[in-house]
């Protein structure tokens, strides 16, 4: 039979060639686009590292001398990063909230980071020094977001049962110490200073974002109030951040009333707590343009599939109609009908596996130039067949309902009527 | 003659009701993901309220402010002092506006809220480079601006949120713990002003984070230009009065030296051309090199489905071609035929593709504008969208009738009329 058909997609190559080098030019881009959203989405499945559900950004202002109520240094001892700790006290002393932390650059979804080197401070020779990104932050920031060990151990606790002032990632530790325990190790922050830093605790990997590769990195614990003191010192005290965790439960809606309800606690002197938003809504927008573009890239398959759909029903549905004699023939000469819908089938087919070969050769010079995003997922086997074979699969389905409606025609065909066109 | 090919094409579509009518949809698909992507343009590029005059008008994004020595370059926004000296002097122009653009919790002096919204500092000039239409009360006046007095215009949708009602003239809102009175109430502008765009106004002279900046030498703010020409071939003569500004600006012998490399016309911006790190002027061919491989696709894969078509369709008909040809038909006459009558199913396609266009955009606006951008008539129908419909469709119909025509028009006669396959 195959030979038979090869005979018949030969003969109709003039009407073929236009299906079939649509066909070719859509499995190209269409495993280009299977291969870009299997990374994106193998990527964005991978666990995280920490958890944002019900935790809010919190914003803080400071009144200006020029404000009516605004409080003369006169009038108070404490100084803003006194005031800035008290504000927080009245905001974790809320029943509604479950937790809440200062930190600095320390916040997902924000584009305000810090980066540092560290060297480990037990090799004596000359290392070169890696810039990392790190985070200075309280140890309740670590129930805040729900950052575990790599058991899956709350990281809270192992923090405040060691000593040090280094929590650092589990990427880090392997990079350090290539599958060395990293806990209770001394590092520095380059050759050149003086006094090392204990590493407390190692988390689970942590990634910036959903579309990101985790990469190592390391935090820097406040253990004491007076940490958070010095840098309100330096940086100011309205722009440390601060995240709170809401019980569950608690609903985006319930914000502004319990807001309201606490009006006079969000100031302590001339600090105050100016907004507070939901992560979840910083996210939206930290990761709009790269949700954006995955959409896009999905409409365009979709775009793909229609238009192979609309190629394979117009292509066979004036075929038919052309060749009703010859298919009025073979049902007179004793095909049933299935086997003329088969006939078709396998025609349909047999043109998008000849494009294989052609396409097959393109793949091979994409993956020679190291087109494809490899940096985040590696390329394996498996992830060729899932995208190459999600591509094949995808289009054989089109063509086969595309191919549905011109065969359920013949199926009404009358063989004594086909002949008629004979 | 005409009217003939006119009277086959509809016969034709009739006979074939299926392939007609996937012939339309798939050009309508194609030609309306086309325009979605021109429309994302053509938001950009043409004037529609409150930024009607966008033709008129040139754009001050970035400035650049190197030290004397060299060593402290920075690439950033106008001063007030830059304002003041370099753009408000200028003669040129019709009027000439200084906007920056903020974050602010607006508050009641009775109620303490707590959400952003998107304020903008700038100065009376503002309400003459954009039109908008004010439903309440008046601009913030000259002599607001000149003393510096705390004044605002504001949206109607936040007139409602806030007093609930549209009239809240010469009451009082709270910025950041400042009493600013209401001058005027204007209707909302879409997101796609994006120059325009904020749920406040106020004068920056009330700020004084934005008075006497002392940044780099007093050279760098947070401050950018929009200048409205009379014409747009004043371009030329105010980019080179700008020039002497500067020149004379610089006269002074700061400590920096003010570098204004870039005017963008609204047609620059549209482009992508931007002023952050060093600036960069984006043209048509930066701009197709990104975007044509699209559009080329987006148009290649439908046309290859219609070739298919037409070409199963001529071939049904080759034995009419013949007889024509027998009769003394020209080729010219046969290959007109054929295109003619494949333009009535690409036009018809076209016209649908339009109205497609405008719909998808409305469905697909989260991610490809944003969610709350309000998409207005007046943005989609201007003639740039029908002149690249009708382009595009004409294009699809030469691509996609052109090959099958020449080839039935350059077929032998004997052959056409016994109906062989060569």
């Amino acid at each position: 039979m195959i030979k038979h058909i090869l005979k018949i997609i030969w003969n109709q190559r003039r009407s073929n060639v236009w299906i079939f080098m649509e066909l070719l030019l859509v499995v190209a881009i269409l495993w280009v686009m299977m291969d870009s959203l299997y990374v994106d989405i193998r990527t964005y499945r991978t666990p995280l590292g920490f958890d944002i559900t019900n935790v809010y950004k919190v914003n803080f202002g400071k009144m200006s001398p020029d404000i009516p109520g605004y409080v003369p240094d006169e009038l108070h001892q404490s100084s803003d990063g006194e005031d800035l700790i008290r504000l927080v006290d009245n905001l974790r002393q809320n029943p509604q909230v479950e937790e809440a932390s200062l930190f600095y650059a320390a916040c997902p979804y924000s584009w305000n980071t810090s980066w540092n080197s560290l060297i480990q401070a037990e090799a004596d020779t000359a290392q070169k020094a890696n810039v990392f990104q790190y985070f200075r932050v309280q140890p309740a920031y670590y129930d805040v977001f729900r950052f575990t060990d790599q058991e899956g151990h709350p990281l809270r606790p192992i923090v405040e049962q060691h000593t040090g002032e280094i929590v650092v990632t589990a990427d880090m530790e392997r990079d350090f110490w290539n599958g060395q325990p990293g806990l209770g190790r001394q590092v520095r922050w380059s050759g050149t200073s003086t006094g090392s830093m204990t590493v407390a605790a190692v988390s689970a990997s942590i990634r910036r974002t959903e579309y990101d590769k985790s990469v190592p990195c390391f935090y820097n614990v406040w253990r004491s109030d007076k940490d958070v003191i010095d840098v309100a010192g330096w940086a100011q005290a309205q722009n440390i951040e601060c995240c709170i965790r809401m019980k569950d439960g608690f609903r985006a809606e319930e914000m502004e009333t319990l807001l309201q309800q606490m009006s006079d606690r969000l100031t302590v002197n001339n600090l105050y707590v100016s907004s507070v938003k939901p992560l979840q809504e910083m996210r939206a927008s930290f990761l709009k343009p790269r949700t954006d573009n995955l959409t896009k890239k999905c409409f365009l398959v979709g775009f793909m599939l229609v238009n192979v759909f609309f190629g394979i029903v117009g292509t066979f549905w004036l075929r038919t109609q052309y060749r009703r004699g010859e298919l009025g023939l073979r049902a007179a000469l004793g095909a049933s009908r299935s086997k003329l819908k088969q006939f078709m089938n396998v025609e349909g087919l047999s043109l998008l596996f000849f494009t294989v070969p052609l396409v097959l050769i393109f793949i091979a010079n994409v993956l020679y130039f190291d087109l494809p995003d490899t940096y985040r997922q590696p390329y394996t086997w498996w992830r060729f067949l899932a995208t190459f074979g999600s591509a094949l699969l995808l289009l054989a389905g089109m063509i086969w309902v595309g191919i549905w409606f011109p065969a359920r025609r013949i199926a009404k065909m009358d063989p004594a009527e086909s002949l008629h066109y004979e | 003659m005409f009217k003939q090919y006119f009277k086959q094409a509809i016969q034709m579509l009739k006979e074939n009701r299926l392939t007609s009518v996937v012939s339309i949809l798939g050009t309508a698909l194609s030609i309306a993901m086309i325009l979605v992507v021109i429309l994302q343009l053509q938001i950009r590029l043409v004037g529609f309220r409150p930024e009607s005059n966008r033709d008129r008008m040139l754009y001050i994004m970035g400035i650049r402010a190197d030290s004397q020595d060299n060593k402290n370059r920075n690439s950033t926004a106008m001063s007030d002092g830059v304002v003041k000296e370099c753009l408000y002097p200028l003669q040129t122009p019709e009027a000439v506006t200084a906007i920056t653009s903020s974050k602010a919790i607006i508050s009641l002096p009775d109620r303490q809220l707590f959400e952003e919204y998107v304020i903008k500092y700038t100065d009376p000039g503002f309400w003459k480079v954009f039109d908008f239409r004010f439903t309440a009360g008046k601009p913030f006046t000259d002599a607001d601006f000149s003393s510096g007095l705390p004044r605002v215009v504001i949206t109607n949708t936040l007139a409602r949120k806030l007093f609930g009602s549209e009239d809240p003239i010469g009451k009082e809102v709270m910025i950041g713990y400042v009493p600013h009175t209401v001058t005027g109430v204007v209707e909302d502008p879409t997101r796609a002003a994006n120059n325009a765009f904020a749920d406040v106004w106020a004068p920056y002279t009330s700020n004084t984070n934005y008075v006497n900046g002392r940044s780099c030498g007093g050279v760098c703010g947070s401050f950018q230009g929009v200048i409205l020409a009379r014409s747009a071939s004043d371009f030329e003569a105010i980019r080179s009065e700008i020039k002497q500004a500067v020149s004379r600006y610089n006269a002074a012998g700061r400590e920096f030296v003010l570098g204004i490399n870039f005017v963008f016309s609204r047609l620059d911006l549209a482009l992508g051309s931007n002023d952050m790190n060093g600036g960069i002027l984006r043209g048509w061919k930066e701009y197709l090199t990104e975007t044509a491989p699209l559009l080329l696709f987006l148009l290649l894969v439908p046309t290859l489905n219609l070739t298919g078509v037409v070409q199963s369709s001529v071939q049904k008909r080759r034995s009419e071609m013949g007889l024509r040809k027998a009769f003394g038909a020209t080729k010219g006459r046969l290959l007109t035929q054929v295109l003619c009558e494949n333009l009535i199913i690409t036009l018809i396609g076209g016209l649908i593709g339009i109205v497609l266009s405008v719909v998808l955009l409305q469905l697909c606006k989260s991610f490809l504008l944003t969610k709350e951008t309000a998409v207005t008539f007046e943005m989609l129908f201007k003639p740039v969208l029908f002149v690249a419909a009708l382009f595009f469709t004409l294009l699809l119909n030469l691509l996609s009738a052109g090959l099958p025509a020449i080839r039935i028009a350059r077929e032998q006669i004997v052959d056409a009329l016994k109906g062989k396959e060569k």
